[in-house]
């Protein structure tokens, strides 16, 4: 018995959104690097795949409004190469995504159409305020990332809707990304986190990955430290050990992790307070420097 | 050095198949082309220990493309006991047999017209169970209430075992116990005691290469081709299986791509055996990654043990109580737990010593050889207690090891003695590499440094059988007869040059022929380092033969007395006389083309141990000995440990090929790194829930130590063929106790359970402060 599967190819953005509200149960596929891997475990058997490797609009980014409106398909090594001073931040998350080749095909289309709490590209697009824009044939819109998440790998999207894009705004301060895994390459985070810090507007952004449900921002982190971070005074050693602590178990605080093969809730807590500490420490020498 | 003996005993010539198996050009079992078969799939239990009621196989059946469907029942009917094999225990059903016993164990197979059939349908079998109460783990099993085997079956294989022949209402196979001296008195006695509870988790080998069996039946004969390290072993075992005269079972294989002791004993022959019999067609069996998690694992082993020094810090006494988790099926457990149990103690001086190690049946997948062969699960006990005794007593961790190693000529605890086991040289070499006498910046802030040292000693498979026939081609060339399989250790290549140093000539001429039972001689098995031993030492008398027989032919024409006449690279000589080995052969023959044909066996032999003290005066035919040295940063606020320096020094009596030394050291230390860091098999309730290499965490590229150093130390065996011993296990048995002996050393917390992972360091540096 050999199990058959549509194969569906659109050349334009259209044709992959009529194709999509056609047959809503067509299951997308960018990279393949998470549908694939079901496949072969036999996790799902869609009736067909809808390749989104052939439709330009997906695959470019571009700068406009103080945003830069990245592709749904372009890969991780794109980002990398290609982004890394406006998008600093999830540049640094993309350079951490599985092997070269892994990177070579994954983006950020993929990341959010697989909505796992482990998502690296989550925390920097949390800690950034981006957007995703989803689109079909009924229309375009934009869902905050923060709405975007529904539960361990649910989303916002409507079965006849792509995510065509997200919008990131382009870094306003210095960005970092920290992830602790099992190993150093080829790893599902045990817990990530991303933050940004907005000079101008004198804000700190946060993202925690691996570590609730869906990737979760840390509200009172950002509240917290945006009001003590001597932003008039950016040397070094502004930043107090106090500051950094604090700080850190907010972060731990928002978390909502579980035990798992991979670490308990107990390290997840205890490692997301390092990472954002030691984060907070890393983006404030860069202020200083600038 | 000249080309020619660039390719003997001691030169680095290439083995001659690295291109192929970096480029793929090599064939493996799996990419042959098969032909018209029946493929087959497995239907797997979903109960870690229940009674079968009934299989339901009529859906699966009347899927398009399946040929048949087979259970455990239908192969009893035609096998009857003889479903059962094993090494040690006749207790594993190639296709479960009335209860299942692990979550995964294979319950039905189905034989379908192509692989993506034969699985489909296995998804249309259905069991009912009727659940038995599940062993999970060594409490339970050693609580004894509730029992994985009715009872216990030696198998005809290995011949010891018969005492426990129809042993009931016990999950505990086997039994070695160790007493040398009084060791509880001696502790009680004794100043200085350290004690810890020791876990190494069961693990698995992961060979890139997944195995796959073909098996068919040709004029009234098995025949097979297949991904085994024990061609050997299976033809019996299928002769067994199917009652069959060994000249009508045949057991071919092609290179593997690693191995590591998951390519050994019973594993997809015996069904692919049974199918291909019963159904009168050529099958092929193979398995996915996630099912090789489930083919075999190494022992997970829990060590409750002491060691004790006196007032002047003398070792007095070694206690251990060994648990080997040996899962639904023995395998090879029993002679791991008396192999790896014996040594226990370390190789060490030490006047008293008790072991108590025991092989034990749980619900689980079985475990069975794998590199190391279980002695790694005790030098992580051993190399930590020693360690924390130095600690305790203020003594430094090296200088406290050297002044107790055994040294030549000394009897180690179980009564055996050391030759050609240089502890002291290992260990010296690693603690100058990793500059252990130098000033170390342990670090002020988050990042600690440390340093640590482990010594390993292990066993060689013994008493074992090797045989070699060698053919010198008339053109001096030769073929090489062994039943060794080259899994990437380069075995064929060091035979080759063991074969040509004899002989005089370019190893690059001879072809190692791969282990085909219709061919090539018995071999007992490949494994446990022992093939460049034996297996060497007998290639090195099928050249010595063959050596005589080409100087008596010269003498012969020179018309000289066969002592003068030597053989060189250009041929036989003898004073003016001279005649190349072609010119020889043809003239003897008047042929072209024609060979000469020599044969030679060598055989090692062993005292058995006492079956009360377990020791003996011959246990081994010979020692490894290693030693593993770590320089190693931690993190204090993660718990990440980075290497910084890894060195791993092997005594191998002498190096055939110092390259490919190193690489085994170098790979041995590779392996070790994960089973210190991260490797593990979760478990939970018999099912196991990390078995995808997405979960699965092996060491990768960025997990390498800044600095890797393999040592090679030499120390030649009286009887080794050219001194040699072999090295494919000797560099892992330290790596994770030296490893945490520089977290010890970095950050002053004993960990006594592996893999040390961030979070359990972590946590142990929380408690401690
Ligand atoms: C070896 C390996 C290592 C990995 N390591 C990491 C890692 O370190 N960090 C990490 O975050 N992830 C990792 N992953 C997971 C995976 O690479 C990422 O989630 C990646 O971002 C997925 O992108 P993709 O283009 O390959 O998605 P695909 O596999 O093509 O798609 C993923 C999901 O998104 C849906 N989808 C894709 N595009 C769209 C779209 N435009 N609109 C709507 N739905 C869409 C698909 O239907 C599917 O459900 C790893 C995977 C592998 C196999």
């Amino acid at each position: 018995m050999v199990v058959s599967m549509d194969f569906l190819r659109p050349a334009s953005l259209a044709e992959a959104l009529e194709l999509k509200a056609a047959n809503p149960d067509a299951v997308p596929i960018a990279g393949g690097t998470d549908v694939m891997v079901e496949l072969n475990f036999d996790k799902r058997r869609p009736a067909a795949l809808l390749d989104l490797g052939r439709v330009p609009e997906l695959a470019t980014w571009r700068a406009e409004n103080g945003r830069v409106r990245l592709g749904a398909t372009v890969p991780y090594t794109r980002i990398v190469d290609e982004l890394g001073d406006v998008l600093p931040g999830l540049a640094m998350a993309a350079r951490t995504v599985g092997s070269p080749q892994i990177r070579n095909r994954a983006g950020v289309g993929g990341n959010l159409g697989s909505a796992s709490p482990a998502g690296d590209a989550h925390p920097p697009l949390l800690a950034t305020g981006a957007d995703v824009e989803v689109a079909s044939t009924r229309g375009t819109r934009t869902v905050p990332i923060g709405e975007f998440f529904l539960g361990p790998k649910r989303s916002a999207l409507a079965a006849d809707e792509l995510v065509t894009a997200v919008l990131v705004p382009v870094a306003a301060g210095p960005q970092q990304f920290a992830k602790v895994g099992t190993r150093n390459a080829m790893v599902i985070a045990v817990c990530s986190f991303g933050l940004a810090l907005d000079t101008t507007r004198r804000t700190v952004g946060t993202g925690i990955g691996s570590a609730g449900p869906v990737p979760l921002r840390a509200a009172a982190a950002e509240d917290f430290a945006a009001e003590v971070l001597p932003w008039d005074e950016p040397a070094a050693n502004t930043l107090t050990d106090d500051t950094a602590k604090e700080f850190g178990e907010l972060v731990a605080a928002a978390a909502r992790p579980i035990d798992d093969v991979r670490g308990s809730a107990a390290y997840r807590r205890h490692a997301l307070a390092v990472l954002a500490r030691r984060t907070l420490r890393w983006a404030w020498q860069d202020v200083s420097g600038r | 050095m000249r080309e020619i003996e660039q390719s003997w005993v001691g030169g680095s010539r290439p083995r001659f198949d690295t291109a192929g198996r970096v480029r793929g050009m090599i064939a493996h079992v799996g990419d042959q082309a098969v032909g018209a078969a029946a493929h087959v799939a497995v239907h797997r239990a979903t109960q870690p220990h229940a009674r079968i009621e009934a299989v339901h196989v009529d859906e699966a059946l009347a899927m398009p493309g399946v040929y048949g469907v087979v259970t455990g029942a239908d192969l009893y009917k035609q096998l009857g006991d003889r479903l059962l094999t094993g090494p040690a225990f006749a207790d594993q059903p190639a296709l479960a047999h009335e209860k299942v016993r692990y979550v995964g164990e294979p319950v039905a197979a189905v034989l379908a017209a192509d692989l993506a059939t034969a699985r489909a349908a296995t998804d249309a079998i259905w069991v009912d169970y009727e659940d038995l109460p599940p062993v999970y783990d060594l409490a339970d099993a050693l609580a004894g209430t509730a029992y994985v085997h009715d009872e216990l079956r030696p198998s005809s294989v290995f011949g010891d075992l018969k005492h426990l022949r129809g042993v009931r209402d016990t999950n505990v196979n086997y039994t070695y116990n160790l007493r040398t001296g009084d060791a509880e008195a001696a502790r009680d006695a004794g100043a200085h005691t350290v004690t810890g509870e020791f876990w190494a988790p069961p693990t698995h080998h992961v060979p890139i290469e997944l195995p796959c069996t073909i098996a068919w039946v040709d004029s009234g004969r098995l025949e097979m081709l297949t991904t085994t390290q024990t061609p050997s072993y299976v033809r019996q075992t299928i002769a067994d299986l199917l009652d069959l005269p060994l000249s009508r079972v045949r057991v071919t294989t092609r290179p593997l791509g690693g191995s590591f002791g998951a390519k050994m004993y019973d594993r997809l022959e015996p069904l692919a055996a049974a199918l291909a019999w019963t159904a009168g067609r050529r099958v092929r069996v193979t398995a996915t990654r996630e099912e090789a998690f489930l083919l075999t694992t190494r022992h997970g082993a829990a060590v409750s043990s002491s060691l004790t020094a006196d007032a002047e810090g003398n070792l007095v006494s070694s206690v251990a109580d060994v648990r080997y988790d040996t899962g639904a099926y023995a395998d090879v457990g029993p002679r791991i737990t008396a192999k790896s149990g014996m040594v226990a103690p370390g190789p060490y001086r030490i006047a008293n010593a008790r072991v108590l190690s025991r092989c034990v049946y749980t619900n689980k997948p079985s475990a069975g050889p794998f590199r190391g062969f279980g002695v790694p699960q005790v030098t992580w006990s051993h190399e930590s207690l020693i360690d924390e005794l130095a600690h305790e007593l203020g003594e430094d961790p090296y200088a406290f090891r050297r002044r107790h190693l055994l040294r030549e000529g000394d009897e180690a605890p179980m009564g055996t003695r050391m030759h050609s086991a240089d502890f002291v040289g290992c260990l010296d070499a690693v603690a100058n590499a990793i500059g252990w006498f130098d000033p170390l910046d342990r670090g002020t802030g988050r990042i600690r440094r440390g340093r640590g040292v482990a010594v390993g000693v292990k066993a060689v498979l013994t008493p074992t059988i090797a045989n070699a026939v060698l053919q010198l081609n008339q053109d001096n060339s030769a073929t090489l007869l062994i039943s060794t399989v080259d899994m990437g250790q380069g075995s064929d290549t060091i035979m080759a040059q063991i074969a040509a140093d004899v002989l005089r000539m370019d190893s690059r001429r001879i072809h190692v022929v791969r282990a085909d039972t219709d061919a090539t001689p018995y071999d007992t098995i490949t494994a446990g380092s022992r093939s460049t031993y034996h297996t060497g030492n007998a290639v090195r008398r099928v050249a010595e033969a063959m050596r005589d027989k080409l100087i008596g032919l010269a003498a012969e024409r020179f018309g000289v007395p066969a002592e003068e006449v030597s053989l060189t690279p250009d041929g036989p000589r003898a004073g003016s006389h001279e005649v190349t080995v072609a010119e020889l052969v043809h003239g003897h023959f008047g042929a072209r083309g024609a060979t000469l044909t020599t044969e030679a066996n060598y055989t090692s032999s062993w005292t058995p141990y006492d079956k009360e003290t377990g020791r003996s005066d011959k246990v081994t035919e010979h020692w490894f000995a290693g030693a593993v040295g770590a320089r190693i940063a931690v993190d204090t606020a993660t718990g990440r440990v980075r290497i910084e320096h890894l060195a791993v020094a092997g005594d191998v009596g002498r190096a055939i090929n110092p390259t490919l030394v190193e690489q085994q050291l170098s790979g041995a230390a590779i392996m070790g790194i994960g089973h210190a860091l991260f490797d593990q098999l979760v478990l939970d309730q018999g099912q196991l829930i990390n078995g995808t290499l997405l979960d699965y965490q092996l060491p990768s590229i960025r997990d390498l130590p800044d600095q890797l150093t393999p040592i090679v130390v030499e120390s030649p065996h009286d009887d080794g063929p050219f001194g040699a011993k072999g090295v494919g296990e000797t560099g892992i048995l330290g790596v994770a106790p030296a490893i945490a002996n520089a977290v010890r050393d970095a950050v002053g917390v004993r960990l006594t359970r592996l893999p040390l992972t961030p979070e359990s360091i972590t946590m142990a540096l929380e408690e401690n402060q």
